[in-house]
């Protein structure tokens, strides 16, 4: 029985899950502390042993509404923010620990740990553009994250294919024009 | 009239809170939900977007309410 119990408990260690983080960094810190604080926190999610997917780098962002942080007796509102994501795969059974780190952790504003699946769930642009063809956007999706660093690139891929796609025929239908030219002339 | 789920149409599976884009289609200017009657999401699809809206409200991404 004992045994029994003890398999169960491996089996729950080696199962990791995924899950995204989002978080806001007050807007008062320095442009070039944000990565700084930003490769702090991603080491507080590798020392738990996190895996990472994906990630974006926290970027300026206006606030839909007001946020205020207390810090002691110092109470700040803020309509800025540096707006980051990182998606990693961990131990379930870390991440209870890991959100109070990242709860005290010093220049957040405000975060969100949510479970999500590996693949790449942010479209972006590539929802823009459905109407052109919705088997990219399946493409895209179901694609996996790791070869997206970033989801500009996943919006540039496609159109860079296509117009390869284009350029190519073009030259294909001037070259078949040029031959038809060549064997009217022989004709003649 | 037949009703077309957006989200089953585009083959999109998941929801992310991320993207307001998508997201502020499904809202009305003031910034509320709209319902499936006028969008035709299906309920599994809405069930979803809900919660994608909840989350991004949170983040600040999209007011809970817009004058």
């Amino acid at each position: 029985m004992a045994k029994k119990v003890e398999l169960i408990e491996e089996d729950q260690q080696l199962e990791n899950r995924v899950y995204e983080l989002g978080f806001h960094f007050v807007s008062t810190i320095v442009e070039d502390e944000v990565a700084v604080q930003f490769s702090h926190l991603k080491s507080l999610i590798e020392k738990r042993g996190g895996q990472f997917i994906a990630e974006e780098m926290p970027k300026f962002k206006n606030l839909a509404y007001p946020i205020s942080k207390t810090v002691k007796a110092d109470r700040k509102n803020y309509l800025t923010s540096y707006f980051g994501w990182v998606k990693f795969e961990i131990n379930p059974e870390e991440i209870v620990p890991l959100e109070k780190e990242i709860k005290a952790f010093g220049p957040m504003l405000r975060f969100l740990l949510i479970k999500t699946v590996k693949e790449n769930t942010f479209l972006g642009a590539v929802a823009e553009i459905k109407a052109d063809s919705s088997s990219k956007i399946v493409k895209i999706a179901d694609e996996p994250v790791e070869d997206i660093t970033t989801e500009d690139d996943a919006t540039e891929v496609p159109a860079e294919d296509a117009v390869a796609d284009v350029v190519s025929s073009d030259d294909a239908v001037s070259e078949i024009v040029d031959t038809e030219k060549v064997a009217d002339i022989a004709t003649e | 009239m037949t009703k077309h789920c957006y989200f089953s149409q585009n083959n999109i599976k998941h929801v992310d809170y991320k993207d307001t884009e998508l997201l502020k289609k499904f809202l009305n200017p003031h910034a509320r939900l709209l319902s499936r009657k006028k969008t035709g999401v299906s309920a599994k699809s809405q069930r979803k977007l809900a919660l994608a809206v909840k989350r991004a409200r949170f983040m600040a991404i999209l007011p809970f309410i817009a004058q």
